[in-house]
């Protein structure tokens, strides 16, 4: 990714900006290449079909279209798509497509479902399925810190919260795993 | 394999599900019309001064209404813009609390700290293998009500009080003898009555996707309770001083099923705060509960029940790539403080506003006896004096360690 910031103030259509346009398509096609895989698998421990999580994680790119000439820093693109894949799945109208799965029979079983099947070993699966069953934002964290490997700092930037509740909500959510796949032995 | 090591593996498995070949193609730029340089034919050319003459006319006459009714209810901005640098940071103030209490949430002490002047006065550790997820003030500045949950096993919280000596160093943790299902939730899950007889409770259930709030008598150990939909972002619990009212705030009450009352059919998606009738517990009741706002983030109900109080943020420009996350380091928030009827949600004044916030974070408590709220931002935490309408900074973030995770707050 290119760390130059992005082009010049003269919005309207000019030869600089139709190449600048190529370059940024071509960079924004680099970083897709590069992320789209583990962003979408990031959003389906979030959202529970890869449907939905695909639809997020295109949307997200989508918007980095029409976001790329506002980037200060096109170097932290990286971090702007992945908070666009995480407000996709939270905030967004797909999370009200996956907040319906819950209320409506379901077509695709979340991942973590017995009926998905998809995962080897029932320890995992439990796993899972507890984590599924957390507050949104702890699931976030989780899925942020050991998934992603982000540092407390990244997560708490990409939340939007500070680092101390990062901390605090991980080791909450920690616990209760621990007490709920405990009490499933 | 420890419980990390475990949720890596699971991750790991889940992820491997998705194949690389399943990942579809990036997508192509969005085509948009070159709008600005598209010449206008037509009817378009003939309607763009008259539509943008109506515009500007209805944008100075709402703007025109909007200052004038400001003006003549007095509900405009009474209090400063106050930036919480140019205050006098930890300055003294009659009439506060004397000791706030900081919980972190994990097996680290309660922390009590003097209000006058910033400083650790105590600390009271954690029986092994248990936390202080909650923490409660009576209107004594002496009382507190602490939940003690395991971190492992029994998904079960105990009540404990706790008693400050003139100095304010805790005493030893005294049981109350009662016992709540459930873990307590992130933000606020319980809120006391000023007498300390009354509290009320939030938990979320283990692994069944709900939780309930509660209302204990903690003299007679009666116990009201309803099931609820977790709530996610923050409880925020607060009781009147009589204990008739308990508000909280919930994102997802649509997700409760069957609906026990009339709140649980509304279909919400908003952070909302809704208001139970709790009439001191013999009668209480849900069905008499309803929805006050559909925006608020932190509240809490004033003392006599009349008002909430409740901050929001905005952002103070617009955001270098709007609704985003990422980016809101480089923009700043302002916290505003709201006055709203109680019983309608209407909105009655703006208390105060706090810009040039690194973040949109606001977390609120009302004192017991219900005088003050304190409310932490994310430059640190300043009071607000609710008869005198006057605000002042209790500690700034540098005081106050932020890194430090407070999970529960009280004074």
């Amino acid at each position: 990714m290119e760390a130059s910031g992005p082009a010049p103030a003269n919005r309207r259509e000019s030869p600089s900006r139709e190449l600048s346009t190529s370059d940024a398509a071509s960079q924004i096609a680099a970083l897709y290449r590069e992320q789209a895989l583990r962003l979408t698998r990031a959003a389906l421990l979030l959202v529970g079909d890869l449907a939905t999580a695909e639809d997020i994680v295109q949307e997200a790119f989508c918007g980095l279209y029409g976001g790329w000439w506002r980037l200060r820093d096109t170097a932290k693109a990286g971090a702007y798509v992945r908070a666009a894949v995480l407000n996709g799945c939270c905030r967004s109208v797909l999370r009200d497509r996956s907040r319906a799965r819950r209320l409506l029979p379901p077509h695709d079983p979340p991942v973590w479902s017995p009926e998905a099947a998809a995962i080897a070993g029932e320890e995992r699966r439990e796993a899972l399925e507890a984590v599924a069953s957390l507050p949104r934002r702890a699931r976030e964290v989780l899925v942020l810190r050991y998934y992603l490997g982000l540092a407390d700092q990244e997560i708490a930037a990409a939340l939007g919260v500070s680092r101390g509740t990062v901390s605090s909500t991980a080791s909450r959510a920690l616990a209760v795993l621990a007490r709920e796949l405990e009490e499933q032995q | 394999m420890n419980i990390e090591e475990r949720l890596r593996d699971a991750f790991e498995a889940a992820a491997g599900t998705v194949p690389p070949e399943a990942i579809r193609a990036c997508p192509d730029p969005p085509r948009r019309r070159r709008r600005l340089d598209m010449p206008l034919y037509g009817w378009r050319r003939r309607a763009l001064v008259p539509v943008a003459t109506a515009v500007a006319v209805a944008v100075i006459v709402v703007g025109a209404s909007i200052a004038a009714s400001q003006l003549l209810t007095g509900n405009h901005h009474r209090g400063p813009n106050t930036p919480y640098g140019q205050l006098t940071v930890g300055a003294p103030y009659r009439g506060l609390p004397r000791y706030f209490i900081t919980s972190a949430g994990d097996t680290s002490p309660l922390t009590v700290r003097d209000t006058s002047t910033g400083s650790i006065t105590g600390r009271l550790a954690p029986p092994h293998g248990m936390f202080f997820p909650a923490v409660a003030a009576a209107a004594d500045d002496r009382t507190f009500v602490v939940a003690v949950e395991p971190t492992s096993g029994r998904c079960a919280a105990g009540l404990y009080r706790i008693q400050l000596d003139s100095r304010g160093r805790p005493g030893g943790l005294v049981p109350l003898g009662i016992t709540v299902p459930g873990t307590f939730s992130t933000d606020g899950g319980l809120a006391l009555t000023p007498d300390g007889r009354i509290a009320a409770y939030t938990t979320y259930h283990c692994g069944q996707g709900n939780g309930e709030i509660g209302i204990i008598n903690l003299r007679t150990h009666q116990v009201r309770k309803w099931s609820w939909a977790i709530p996610e972002d923050q409880a925020g619990l607060s009781l009147t001083a009589d204990g008739r009212l308990l508000s909280f705030t919930d994102v997802l009450l649509a997700r409760t099923t069957p609906p026990p009352g009339p709140i649980m059919g509304i279909p919400v998606t908003r952070p909302v705060t809704v208001e139970l009738a709790t009439d001191a517990l013999p009668g209480a009741t849900l069905e008499r509960g309803h929805v006050v706002l559909r925006s608020a983030g932190a509240q809490a109900i004033s003392s006599d029940g009349t008002k909430l109080y409740a901050c929001t943020e905005s952002p103070a420009a617009r955001p270098a790539v709007p609704g985003t996350l990422g980016q809101k380091r480089n923009q700043t928030f302002t916290v505003t403080l709201r006055a709203y009827d109680a019983r309608t949600g209407q909105p009655l004044s703006v208390l105060h506003r706090w810009p040039n916030q690194a973040t949109d974070y606001c977390q609120l408590s009302r004192n017991a006896s219900g005088s003050f709220l304190l409310i932490r931002l994310p430059a640190g935490l300043v009071w607000w004096n609710i008869a005198g309408n006057t605000a002042g900074p209790l500690l700034p973030a540098t005081g106050l360690p932020f890194g430090e995770p407070i999970s529960a707050l009280s004074w």
